[in-house]
């Protein structure tokens, strides 16, 4: 019975954005483009966004330390590109690495915020952090070969920026498109994302995925119960850290460059943004909410550039679309924080 | 002094309250009984301006105090006009000290300091705290270091401390109690109402929830018998009886269970030598029991003297010292998932916070053990190590545990939050007893539980008992009900065992090793 009160920030989000998009359409920014590239940006940056779903039900938060499944895709990706695999095996190929050193690197994550507990998105972040500098040292002196990802000059250390139109750009984007007069439907990139999402919702409905979110929500139950609450959460950060690198994997094929050093760094944020958006609350948050929050705030920050542009000056774009999304992710914190941040019982 | 007249309450299409109208003079004990979900929580949650209410849509009618109309939105308005409560589930903040929490917002301060600063700004006065905390704890003759923090404390400690809140306030007017004696033992609850009597005398009003008639009739002057969310009676407690009260409520009358079969000397199933749990207020100071396979073993202690610790104990949700032998194995350090693994399940006094999923529904909150340790709800059609849960078996498993221990809910997918007390309690009875273990310790099975429910219950622990041979451990202060169904009675006093005493017994012999005086057995 709670239930329109509690999707207020979606609906008033989303009535905003129908407002931006009947803005669009009276300055005449073609819809065929904002459409297209809202489902591109949907699909791209849903995998990241799901992959915070497994930490957060297993009441260890929101994942601040995304940088390091981050990491893991990124060297899975490189790996690939090294060994000039292309096309469909070479993106099956980086998946599949990508998520191997996942799951190394979130055992070890996993194990680490198992000893910070009540403290660990704070903890998270800093590991993030503090990754980031050890990686940059690692980029600049791993022993890759393949001289399309080295510095063009000296031939050492990786670039910044390494192109994938040689190996896997647009694999998932170009499967199966599907085109209907002016706008092209990504479905390969949808039904990658689309499975992503079921897998997830389906991991929860099984009983190891019932204890996790047991043990989000209340840890001494769990305990009595038998569960053991230090595998879970740790089970919960591989989970999540596997699908981070997988995220990373759909993202970098969409952009067409795998981007290393700093890049990572701040990743974490504009996925967390995009669940509070889709009005996640702590313990349950459903796949649902992740769809919803990465369209909501993606096609925002799509709408936000050319209407800015169109409206105020042209420099302005970036800091009134800084404005809006964060303004935005605040409102709808606000709300979800409201009454005393107590979660509702009804979903 | 309060009037209330034609209280309605919905909870979406639900009616918890209709037309509910009653009176409470000055000085008057004003007993509520009713059985579980009957709507007495939700009338005290009314008067008392819980959030809750106001989250729910509100309620439609008049609420009078002392001839004004109120309407209060939040606890504080509630506070402000002399109301006080005592919650069902406890409202204490577990971080802060026992002192702490009873003179919350009332904190004594410097009076110097209070003289030049408004009351948000003064200084606590921890040692003077601390004496008028001492103070009121001794009125309830509660011997308590009131410098510890609460969250540890036992149960029965705690429902002191958070009746020590409440009367300890010089403005209390009208004191509203739901159900603060359904985990205190005969003692204690003596205690307990004689210094309910003194408050009365000084004019407090009080509104008393209890689902124990004979104290209801002993200590109230009127009260009010609700069923299906409606006055049914509202008489003077002299004039009425528990068998009148108790047809008033159910209807019917309540035929109370009792065994004949009994257990002698089967192998023990579970033995502990020099047991010694730290279970703050509740210790256990080395104690050596052996619980026969097949029994039910009845534990009472007063409070505070360790019944309560047992279980946790043995589940190793509280670290103990000492020997265990569960099954002829030795398990001195065994997490509780390898205990449960062994067949071993223990169900706390705690209901809100260690007791169950409040988010979850009904359905997921009754088989989740099971779930997780035997494949009884796996899928037929997946393997196994997936862990595919079998919806369709879930769902009737649970209309099933909703029809036989009668729980009062819209359907299995009803949130267990939204259950009242007693039936949260029901289901987590149902939840023990679907994982089907060996060996079962409860403690307080029966608390908040109505007098019809509590038979049905007692009855499916004797079936179980009977059927699968299932050992219980019952931890209980309910004297009588363990009478009627254990096998034998363990006695502990000040954490020891003191005596092993046939039910039969009389109650003079009991009362006598509960106090620890030294039986001849
Ligand atoms: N927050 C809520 N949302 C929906 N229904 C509720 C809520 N709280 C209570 N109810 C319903 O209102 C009815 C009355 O509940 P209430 O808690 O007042 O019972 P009670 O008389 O206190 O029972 P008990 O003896 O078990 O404590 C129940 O049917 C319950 O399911
Ligand atoms: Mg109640």
């Amino acid at each position: 019975m709670n239930a329109p009160r509690q999707h207020i920030p979606q609906l008033v989000i989303a009535l905003f954005l129908a407002l931006m998009m009947g803005g669009a359409i009276w300055l005449k920014i073609p819809l065929s483009w904002v459409i297209n590239d809202a489902l591109v940006r949907l699909a791209m940056n849903g995998v990241l966004v799901l992959s915070l779903v497994p930490m957060l039900n297993a009441g260890i938060g929101i994942n601040f330390g995304l940088p390091v499944a981050v990491v893991a895709g990124l060297l899975g990706m490189c790996l690939t590109v090294n060994w000039k695999m292309t096309g469909l095996t070479g993106f099956v190929a980086a998946v599949l690495m990508a998520a191997v050193i996942a799951v190394i690197f979130g055992s070890v994550f996993g194990r680490i915020l198992n000893r910070v507990r009540g403290r660990e998105e704070i903890t998270a972040t800093f590991i993030g952090f503090s990754f980031i500098p050890l990686t940059n040292f690692f980029w600049a002196t791993a022993p890759f070969t393949n001289p399309a990802m080295l510095w063009p000059i000296g031939g050492k250390g990786m670039r910044p920026t390494i192109g994938l139109k040689s190996s896997f750009a647009k694999i998932l984007n170009d499967f199966l498109p599907l085109e209907i007069g002016p706008f092209v439907i990504p479905c390969g990139l949808l039904l990658f994302f689309a499975c992503s999402c079921l897998l997830v919702h389906l991991f929860f409905r099984s009983a190891t995925g019932k204890a996790m979110q047991a043990v989000g929500e209340n840890e001494g139950y769990a305990r009595l119960c038998g569960i053991d609450i230090d595998w879970m959460r740790q089970l919960a950060t591989i989970l999540s850290t596997v699908i981070g690198a997988v995220g990373i994997c759909v993202y970098a094929q969409s952009y067409g460059f795998i981007e290393l050093y700093d890049a990572p760094m701040m990743l974490a944020f504009p996925a967390a943004s995009a669940l509070l958006i889709g009005g996640s609350i702590a313990g349950r948050t459903s796949v649902l909410n992740v769809i919803i929050g990465t369209f909501l705030f993606h096609t925002m920050y799509i709408l936000s550039g050319p209407l800015a542009n169109d409206l105020l000056v042209p420099e302005m774009a970036e800091i009134f679309r800084l404005l809006l999304t964060n303004g935005v992710i605040l409102f709808a914190m606000l709300h979800a924080g409201g009454r005393n941040g107590k979660p509702c019982p009804a979903m | 002094m309060l009037e209330l007249r034609n209280i309605n309450k919905r909870f979406g299409p639900e009616t918890a309250l209709e037309s509910v109208s009653m009176e409470i003079g000055a000085g008057e004990i004003h007993g509520l009984v009713g059985l579980n979900g009957s709507g007495k929580s939700t009338l005290l949650n009314i008067l008392f301006g819980s959030t809750t209410i106001q989250e729910t849509g509100g309620y439609d009618g008049t609420y009078l105090l002392d001839g004004r109309v109120r309407r209060f939105s939040s606890p504080c308005q509630a506070i402000r006009c002399g109301i006080g409560m005592v919650h069902q589930e406890f409202a204490l903040i577990p971080e802060m000290t026992v002192a702490e929490n009873i003179l919350i917002s009332r904190e004594k301060g410097y009076p110097f300091i209070d003289a030049l600063f408004p009351r948000q700004f003064s200084l606590v006065d921890r040692t003077s705290s601390a004496m008028a905390a001492r103070q009121t704890l001794h009125r309830l003759n509660l011997d308590l270091d009131p410098d510890q923090t609460t969250g540890r404390l036992s149960m029965n400690v705690r429902q002191f401390i958070e009746i020590a809140r409440e009367i300890s306030r010089d403005d209390l007017r009208l004191l509203l109690l739901d159900e603060p004696t359904a985990i205190l033992n005969t003692a204690d609850t003596d205690q307990l109402l004689t210094t309910l009597r003194s408050l009365a005398d000084k004019g407090i009003a009080i509104l008393f929830v209890s689902h124990r008639l004979q104290e209801i009739l002993q200590l109230c002057d009127r009260l009010t018998v609700l069923r299906e969310g409606r006055v049914v009676s509202c008489c003077a407690a002299r004039d009425s009886s528990i068998d009148t009260v108790t047809r008033l409520m159910v209807r019917e009358s309540v035929v109370k269970v009792s065994r004949t079969q009994r257990h002698t000397d089967s192998p023990p199933i579970l033995s502990v030598r020099d047991f010694r749990v730290r279970m703050a207020g509740e210790e256990l100071h080395g104690l050596d029991l052996d619980v026969h396979r097949n029994e039910i073993l009845g534990i009472i202690s007063l409070s505070g003297h360790g019944k309560l610790a047992f279980g946790a104990g043995v589940i190793g949700q509280v670290p103990f010292c000492g020997r265990l032998r569960l099954a002829g194995e030795d398990c001195s350090s065994s997490p509780c998932a390898a205990m449960i693994r062994k067949g071993l399940f223990f169900l706390s006094e705690e209901r809100s916070q260690l007791g169950l999923l409040l988010q979850h529904t009904i359905m997921d909150n009754i088989v989740f053990a099971a779930l997780h340790h035997n494949k009884r709800f796996h899928h037929p059609h997946w393997p196994h190590w997936l862990q595919v849960p079998d919806q369709k078996a879930i769902r009737r498993h649970a209309e099933h545990c909703i029809a036989e221990y009668d729980i009062r809910c819209t359907g299995p997918l009803q949130s267990v939050g939204n259950l009242s007390g007693g039936n949260q309690q029901k289901v987590r009875i149902a939840h023990a007893l679907t994982l089907s273990p060996q060996l079962l310790i409860v403690n307080e099975p029966t608390r908040g539980i109505d007098i019809a429910a509590k038979e049905r219950i007692l009855n499916l622990f004797l079936d179980v008992n009977h059927s699968e041979g299932t050992t219980i451990v019952i931890a209980s202060s309910e004297l009588d009900e363990l009478k009627r169904i254990c096998d034998r009675i363990a006695v502990l006093y000040r954490g020891r065992l003191h005596a092993i005493l046939d039910p039969a017994a009389d109650d003079l012999l009991f009362t006598q090793a509960i106090s620890g005086e030294p039986v001849l057995q």
